[in-house]
C-alpha cells in the first residue's frame, strides 16, 4: 500500500517537474529531484524549493586558522565533506584536513582567485582527491592561478561554476548561491562566490570576500540573503564589507571573520566589530580564537574556538538554545538569459538497492554532449554506462548503470553536465542507495 | 635586477604583488605603481633592497598570459580532462 502509494506521488511530482519545466534554452534551475524522495501527500500543492537542509545528525564547519585568508571545512554528518577556499600558499590547510581524517573531498569551493583563498586550494588539489572544483569562472593571471587550473585538469576533477540562484548539493546539504550574479564586474572580491546554507534552525552566510557592492546587490536582489545564524564575515574584516543595512538584514547571532594575526592590512578593521557588535553578534576571529568549529543537529549549535573567548559583546555569549532562524525565502528562477544552454534531469531512479539498476534521464539542447558523475562514499561511481554521451535529436540523454553490491547507502549525488558551443551547464540531483 | 610581478589584489592603498616564478608575496604601496595598474596586470619591477623602485605595466606579459589561461579555463569548462 505504501509503495503503491508513494508511486502515486512520484509520478505527480514528475508530471509537476515536466509541466513546470521551462523551455530549453534558459538557465532556469529546476527543483532538485531529491525532493521527490518518499511519499508526499497527494493532496500537498507543489511547493517551491525551500533549499532547507533536514537535519540527520550533527554538522561541524571548521574555520580554519590559515593565517591571513579563508578556509572552510564542512562536514555533514554521513561523512561528506566540502572546503570553502584554501588560505594562502603554505599555510597548512592540507596538514589540517589529513589530520582531521579527511581523505577524499567531494566539493571544493573557490570564492574568488585570489591567492589568499586559492594559493591553498593548489596544494589541496595536489594531495587529496577532490570530485568537484565550483568556482564563479572569473579567471585572473596569477602563476597560482593558472597552478590551480592545471591541477583541477590533472586530478580530474568535475569543474562547474556557479551564480546567483544556482545551488550546490552536498549529500543532500543545498546551498544556494546568493552571489554574484549574472553578470560579472571586475572587482574579483565583489564577485566572491556567497553561499546560504539552512540546517534546520541554523542556518549560515559564507560571504567569501563580498564588498559593499556585493552586499547592496544580494540586498536589491528578489534572491534574499534572508537571515543567517552564522556568518563568516567578508572580506577578513575589512570596512570594505559588513555594511550596517547588510548587517541588519543577516542578523548573525555569531559572526565569525578570518584573519592573520598581526596582519599588515589591520583586518579586521575597528568599524567592522563596531557594526558587528551593532547587530549584536558574537565575534570569533582565527587571529584571536585560532580555527574556531561550529556544530549544530539543526536545533542548537556550539562554537568551539581552540582558543580564547568570543571578543565580544560580552553580554551575548554563544546561547545553549541561540535564537532559531525559522525558514529560507524560496528562491524565485533568474532571469533568463538568452542563447544559453539548457539541461534539465527529467528523471532518476531512486531508491534503488545495493546491486540493482539505477537509470538518470535527462533533456538538453540536441548534439550536446553530456557528462554524468556518481559520487559514491567511496568516490565518483567508474561504473559501465556512465560514459559521456552526446543528446539525441530531441535532445533526450539517458544512463543506465549497476549500484555496486558493496556501494554505501545513503543518498549520493550526482552530477550532469552538457556542453554545446563552449557552454556548459550543470545540474545537480541526489539519489538513495537503500539498506 | 628587473623581474617580473603580477598584480593579486589590492588591499586599500596596498598592493599583493607576486613576484618571479615561485610567485614571492610583496606588500609594495599602491602609489609606487603605475597608473592605471589593476588586479592581474603583469608588471616588470626593480626593488633597491626590500623598496619597490621601479614598476612598468607589462601589456604584453598580461595579454599572453590571459590569453593562455582562457585556453587552459575553456577546456575545464568543456570537460576536456576529463576525456580520455
Amino acid at each position: 500500500m505504501r509503495s503503491v502509494f508513494a508511486k502515486i506521488a512520484l509520478i505527480f511530482v514528475i508530471l509537476l517537474l515536466v509541466i513546470g519545466c521551462s523551455p530549453l534554452g534558459t538557465t532556469v534551475q529546476q527543483p532538485t529531484l531529491n525532493q521527490t524522495n518518499g511519499p508526499q501527500p497527494a493532496d500537498t500543492p507543489a511547493k517551491p524549493p525551500t533549499n532547507t537542509s533536514s537535519p540527520t545528525g550533527d554538522l561541524q564547519v571548521h574555520f580554519i586558522d590559515v593565517g591571513q585568508g579563508d578556509s572552510i571545512l564542512i562536514r555533514t554528518p554521513s561523512g561528506a565533506s566540502m572546503l570553502i577556499d584554501g588560505g594562502d600558499t603554505d599555510t597548512g590547510v592540507v596538514q589540517y584536513l589529513k589530520s582531521n581524517g579527511i581523505t577524499r573531498l567531494d566539493i571544493v569551493v573557490a570564492t574568488h582567485p585570489h591567492a589568499d583563498h586559492i594559493g591553498g586550494l593548489v596544494q589541496v588539489l595536489k594531495a587529496i582527491p577532490v570530485a568537484k572544483v565550483v568556482t564563479n569562472g572569473q579567471p585572473t593571471t596569477t602563476k597560482t592561478y593558472e597552478n590551480f587550473l592545471d591541477t583541477i585538469a590533472a586530478g580530474k576533477s568535475a569543474y562547474v561554476e556557479v551564480k546567483r540562484g544556482d545551488t550546490i548539493n552536498l549529500d543532500g546539504l543545498v546551498f544556494t548561491v546568493l552571489s554574484p550574479a549574472n553578470v560579472l564586474g571586475n572587482d574579483l572580491n565583489n564577485n566572491s562566490i556567497v553561499l546560504r546554507l539552512v540546517y534546520g534552525k541554523v542556518s549560515f552566510l559564507f560571504e567569501g570576500d563580498a564588498q559593499a557592492d556585493a552586499e547592496a546587490s544580494m540586498l536589491a536582489s528578489s534572491v534574499s540573503p534572508a537571515t543567517a545564524t552564522i556568518l563568516k564575515v567578508g572580506h577578513h574584516g575589512s570596512r570594505t564589507s559588513s555594511t550596517p543595512a547588510f548587517l541588519a538584514l543577516v542578523k548573525p547571532a555569531v559572526a565569525i571573520y578570518s584573519a592573520g594575526k598581526g596582519n599588515v592590512y589591520g583586518h579586521p578593521h575597528p568599524e567592522t566589530l563596531a557594526a558587528l557588535a551593532t547587530v549584536g553578534a558574537t565575534v570569533y576571529g582565527t587571529d584571536v580564537n585560532g580555527t574556531v568549529i561550529v556544530t549544530t543537529d539543526g536545533n542548537t549549535y556550539k562554537v568551539s574556538p581552540a582558543t580564547g573567548q568570543p571578543r565580544g559583546p560580552p553580554s551575548a555569549q554563544p546561547a545553549a538554545t541561540p535564537t532559531p532562524t525559522l525558514g529560507a525565502t524560496p528562491i524565485p528562477a533568474p532571469a533568463p538569459s538568452s542563447g544559453a544552454l539548457g539541461l534539465e534531469v527529467i528523471s532518476v531512479t531512486s531508491p534503488v538497492a545495493p546491486g540493482g539498476t539505477a537509470t538518470l534521464t535527462a533533456k538538453t539542447v540536441p548534439g550536446s554532449t553530456c557528462t554524468i558523475i556518481v559520487n559514491y562514499k567511496s568516490g565518483p561511481s567508474q561504473a559501465q554506462g556512465l560514459e559521456a554521451k552526446v543528446a539525441d535529436i530531441n535532445g533526450n540523454v539517458s544512463w543506465t548503470w549497476k549500484v555496486g553490491t558493496t556501494t554505501t547507502p545513503g543518498n549520493w549525488p550526482i552530477s550532469v553536465t552538457a556542453s554545446k558551443d563552449k557552454q556548459a551547464v550543470t545540474k545537480e540531483t541526489t539519489f538513495t542507495v537503500g539498506k | 635586477m628587473i623581474e617580473k610581478a603580477v598584480i593579486d589584489r589590492f588591499e586599500e592603498d596596498m598592493a599583493v604583488l607576486l613576484v618571479g616564478e615561485k610567485e614571492r608575496k610583496v606588500i609594495a604601496p599602491r602609489k609606487n605603481l603605475p597608473a592605471g595598474a589593476k588586479e592581474g596586470h603583469w608588471l616588470k619591477i626593480e626593488f633597491d633592497g626590500e623598496k619597490l623602485v621601479n614598476a612598468i605595466i607589462d601589456d604584453e606579459e598580461t595579454s599572453k598570459v590571459k590569453e593562455r589561461i582562457a585556453q587552459k579555463l575553456e577546456r575545464l569548462r568543456q570537460g576536456k580532462h576529463l576525456e580520455g
